[in-house]
């Protein structure tokens, strides 16, 4: 007995029939739009047809990214996405992930379209991976052919700078030279601390080895940052989007890899102007500080400070014992236990204690070779200041560097 | 600060072998130490011998620059070897 479906169900399976079909996934379909509309919500739908047979498409904000035109009805395009079946109208459609002006090109271009889509996906020409090429490399690695012109153009920007060359030799044309230009750039990891991958100018064929997938992801895997050249300003590869830098030509690529000689030059000269000026700026601080502390630490003022802030104590503790507050008591025998330590560190006390302090008209004088012979000094003792000149001053070679 | 000086130091007897960029990112270590002002005298002294002596060997460095080519396997074609 056959069975009964309700609509439900059979719609269901159709388009389990239908989305379970690789065939019908990730594919290109070629045809004239029609039927253009751009909704509100920012998705696209069309109808795609040629001779007797349409299909609808739809194309949702999402995916907008994957258009260069502007769709419009009667364009010849090229789209790519899968095949679903919208259960609710019970229809087949596209959706679409990226479409082209349809301008007859060939399945190749597909092809490398295709593979751009996959990679940029999985984050292989993101911008926030790109790293500068360094100023000063140690080591400059290049990967191309050791007999074509790119090379010589190459070595001929670098000219006698001052960095290791190291040539990593590889057949950049035919059908090996994807694998051999990926090994080229595996071998110079650890080596180079940037890197030059490239070739002169070519057919599309020629330059096809620098689209191929293999090459991609060893510039991608490279430690050290990769600098991509090939052909001519105008062609652009997979290589390019891939490097951390793309330059338009070899020359150009070891133009931008050549350490500014001159630059560092002057760099260096200037490096040297700051080192000279901070080092005498400092001496000139320490200088002044002494000056500073030798004026702090005359007799005079030292005493004005330390009666003053006696009288400010007791001020206090007279403040303190007259409450009748025991807590206030408490603080107040506290506040005394300070004022016996004040005058225990005051200079003062030190001084009481059979020692003095040497002044000259520059401060304090802490050594004596800071005083010449026949210079006047202030001797400050605790009880007065004699003024002295120093008669002579005694070489002890023990104290001497 | 006692740090500070036995990096100096270790960078002192591996100067041999500091590249270009090494050297370059050491002076602008010595230059922003100096400039902060922070070292003790001995060290600032200390920090500008090395800075002056990292400074002429960049400059010798690049003095003596001459094209060096080296290639990984194979030979050089004839016209890049001397």
């Amino acid at each position: 007995m056959n069975r009964v479906f309700n609509v439900s169900e059979l719609n269901s399976r159709i388009r389990e029939r239908l989305t379970t079909d690789l065939r019908l996934c990730d594919l290109w379909a070629r045809g004239e739009l029609s039927n253009v509309v751009n909704h509100r919500s920012g998705h696209r739908y069309f109808t795609l047809k040629d001779g007797d047979s349409q299909i609808s498409c739809v194309l949702f904000r999402g995916h907008s990214g994957g258009l260069d035109f502007e769709p419009e009805n009667g364009q010849n395009v090229l789209v790519y996405g899968d095949v679903e079946f919208y259960r609710p109208q019970g229809r087949v459609q596209i959706l679409v992930k990226a479409a082209r002006r349809d301008s007859g090109l060939g399945g190749k271009y597909l092809e490398l379209e295709l593979l751009k889509e996959r990679l940029a996906a999985e984050g292989l020409f993101d911008a926030e991976r790109k790293r500068p090429i360094p100023a000063y490399p140690a080591c400059i690695g290049v990967v191309t052919s050791p007999d074509g012109a790119a090379l010589r153009d190459v070595l001929r920007v670098l000219g006698s700078c001052p960095a290791r060359i190291v040539i990593s030799p590889a057949s950049v044309q035919g059908e090996a030279a994807p694998q051999s230009i990926a090994s080229a750039i595996s071998a110079l990891q650890g080596t180079a601390d940037v890197i030059i991958v490239g070739r002169g100018g070519g057919s599309a064929e020629d330059l096809s080895p620098f689209n191929s997938e293999l090459v991609a992801r060893a510039i991608y895997l490279s430690r050290s940052p990769v600098v991509s050249a090939v052909g001519h300003e105008t062609d652009v590869t997979i290589a390019d989007f891939v490097a951390d830098v793309r330059a338009p030509t070899p020359s150009a690529a070891a133009e931008m890899v050549r350490p500014d000689v001159e630059g560092l030059r002057e760099n260096l000269v200037e490096i040297e102007a700051r080192m000279m000026r901070s080092l005498s700026a400092s001496l000139e601080r320490r200088r002044q500080r002494f000056a500073d502390l030798g004026r702090a630490l005359s007799g005079r003022r030292m005493r004005g400070i330390v009666s003053e802030q006696r009288q400010n104590l007791d001020r206090a503790l007279d403040r303190l014992v007259s409450a009748e507050d025991r807590r206030v008591d408490l603080l107040a025998g506290r506040l005394e236990v300070a004022a016996g330590k004040l005058d225990s560190l005051s200079p003062l006390s030190t001084l009481s204690r059979g020692y003095c302090i040497a002044l000259t008209d520059r401060g304090l004088a802490r050594r004596a070779s800071e005083v010449d012979a026949g210079e006047l000094l202030e001797l400050i003792f605790a009880d007065g200041e004699l003024l002295c000149r120093a008669i002579e001053r005694k070489a002890d070679m023990r104290w001497r560097r | 600060m006692a740090k500070v000086t036995e990096k100096t130091e270790m960078t002192d007897a591996a100067s041999d072998d500091l590249s270009l960029e090494g050297s370059l990112a050491e002076l602008e270590k010595i230059v922003r130490a100096l400039e902060d002002g922070d070292l003790t005298l001995e060290e600032s002294l200390k920090a500008f011998e090395r800075g002056v002596s990292l400074v002429r060997r960049c400059n010798a460095l690049l003095d003596g620059a001459e094209q060096k080519i080296e290639i990984l396997t194979g030979d050089l074609p004839e016209d890049l070897s001397r």
